[in-house]
């Protein structure tokens, strides 16, 4: 069954990315109830993805278990093909458009807007769960997972007003949220987090290690300069 | 905070409205070595850094956010925060264009080399080692060219080879190698600071040894009287 829980809860990180919690209740047959989550985004993070089940009736603890997770991303080479065939459809679409209504103009570069922006993070993930119920029954489940994308990210800017003295000031803090992302939230709780996801530099210096011995010994020094330092993530309280 | 995101937009949410207390730090950080000691005329540079003390609770705010200074309604400076301290939030470091620091020599006392030999990595060689301790004297001047007055702190810190004698006027604080100077320069007019140095210059040279200088003078004239 296709399901699609609503975003509650969306924490970004200032470095990009961010976790997204959702939420949606479930009516459960007897025997296993197998369900597929929609618009997770391909940026998704299989290995973080998490379901945690709330029990309406608690009596259901005993009655009601999660059986199993499913998890993958898209084939990245099929996908980018498929961005690629979008990107230049959009192009023709643009390109050969002579008369459309002012309505329909809008409608159109919105959608060749949209795809020349897409990415293989703007791809759909899977991630469908089964649950085992001796039962029938209702349940919350909460899903939560990681978003690796760095198109989504927040950052403060202030303004300070100085006073005629020079000495007082007042100050004026304001959140933006860049979501460049081909994912919309609507009305969801925001929090904000100052972290960095792990970056992959490390992975790329071992690509290239078969070349000369001069640029090993070069990268060797370099990847001892970044070695990893620990990063534990600050909620900022609002 | 409840709110949307729209896909392939920004949006841009109020946080904190609060009253601050500014304070403005600069700095003129003054260190040589043998060779700087000596020079004619050295420019240096004055880093500002404007400190927000915020009055309610802490905010933490990430490194590089920009911050933009109005006064009378106007911008007047863009730049950056680099650290907040539980109610401190402390600007990026910049150069303040509008303050200027010319160091000048203006006297140089030689004194007397002595000498020491080392051994050179040639048994015939040594290493004749020169050392003598110069007396310096340097100017530094500082001009204010705001329109109010400014506090500064001069912070010199004296190396192995170029310490620290006197100074007119006399540090504020002194703590080892680190020598302060707190100086408030009304707008528009100079300060200054002069610094009594010794500088300890040390000039290698490697030489054939004497004993064998003269063996190889006598090779040299034998060869001639053939």
């Amino acid at each position: 069954m296709l399901i699609d829980p609503k975003v509650n809860k969306l924490i970004i990180f200032n470095g990009g990315g961010g976790i997204v919690e959702r939420q949606i209740k479930l009516s459960l047959n007897q025997g296993l109830n197998k369900f597929e989550i929609a618009n997770v985004p391909a940026s998704f993070d299989p290995n973080s993805a998490d379901i945690q089940l709330e029990f309406i009736n608690p009596g259901d603890k005993d009655s009601i278990t999660l059986q199993q997770t499913i998890v993958s991303l898209p084939d990245r080479n099929t996908s980018q093909q498929i961005i690629d065939r979008e990107k230049s459809a959009a192009t023709s679409i643009i390109s050969y458009a002579i008369d459309f209504t002012r309505e329909l103009r809008e409608k159109v570069s919105n959608i060749c807007e949209a795809s020349s922006y897409r990415t293989f993070a703007d791809m759909k993930g899977v991630f469908d769960f089964i649950i085992s119920a001796s039962k029938v029954g209702e349940i919350i489940v909460k899903i939560i997972y990681f978003i690796a994308d760095l198109r989504i990210k927040w950052q403060t800017t202030l303004q300070v007003d100085i006073k005629n003295d020079g000495k007082n000031a007042q100050i004026e803090g304001f959140l933006v949220v860049d979501n460049q992302t081909g994912f919309s939230y609507e009305n969801v709780e925001l929090g904000f987090a100052i972290f960095e996801l792990p970056s992959t530099d490390m992975e790329i210096q071992y690509d290239n290690f078969g070349e000369a011995e001069e640029e090993m010994a070069q990268q060797a020094i370099s990847s001892l300069s970044k070695q990893k330092r620990t990063q534990r993530m600050r909620n900022l309280m609002l | 905070m409840k709110a949307n995101v729209p896909t392939r937009k920004k949006i841009k949410l109020n946080w904190f409205k609060s009253n601050c207390a500014l304070n403005i730090e600069r700095k003129i950080a003054i260190e040589y070595n043998t060779n700087s000691v000596t020079y004619n005329k050295i420019t240096w540079d004055v880093l500002v850094q404007y400190v927000l003390t915020k009055e309610g609770d802490p905010k933490e705010i990430p490194a590089n956010s920009p911050m933009t200074l109005y006064k009378g309604g106007l911008p007047f400076l863009f730049l950056s925060t680099s650290v907040t301290i539980g109610n401190k939030i402390i600007s990026e470091e910049l150069i303040d264009s509008d303050i200027t620091v010319d160091d000048d020599i203006i006297n140089v006392d030689e004194g007397e080399d002595k000498v020491t030999y080392e051994d050179a990595r040639d048994p015939k060689e040594h290493i004749e080692v020169r050392t003598r301790l110069d007396k310096i004297t340097r100017k530094i001047t500082i001009e204010n060219k705001l329109d109010n007055e400014i506090d500064l702190e001069l912070n010199f810190k004296q190396t192995k080879d170029v310490s620290f004698i006197k100074s007119q006027p006399e540090p504020s604080k002194v703590e080892e190698p680190n020598y302060n100077y707190n100086i408030k320069i009304p707008s528009e007019q100079k300060g200054s600071v002069i610094l009594d140095l010794q500088a300890k210059i040390v000039k290698r040279v490697t030489r054939i040894k004497p004993e064998y200088l003269k063996l190889e003078e006598n090779r040299i004239n034998r060869f001639k009287d053939k």
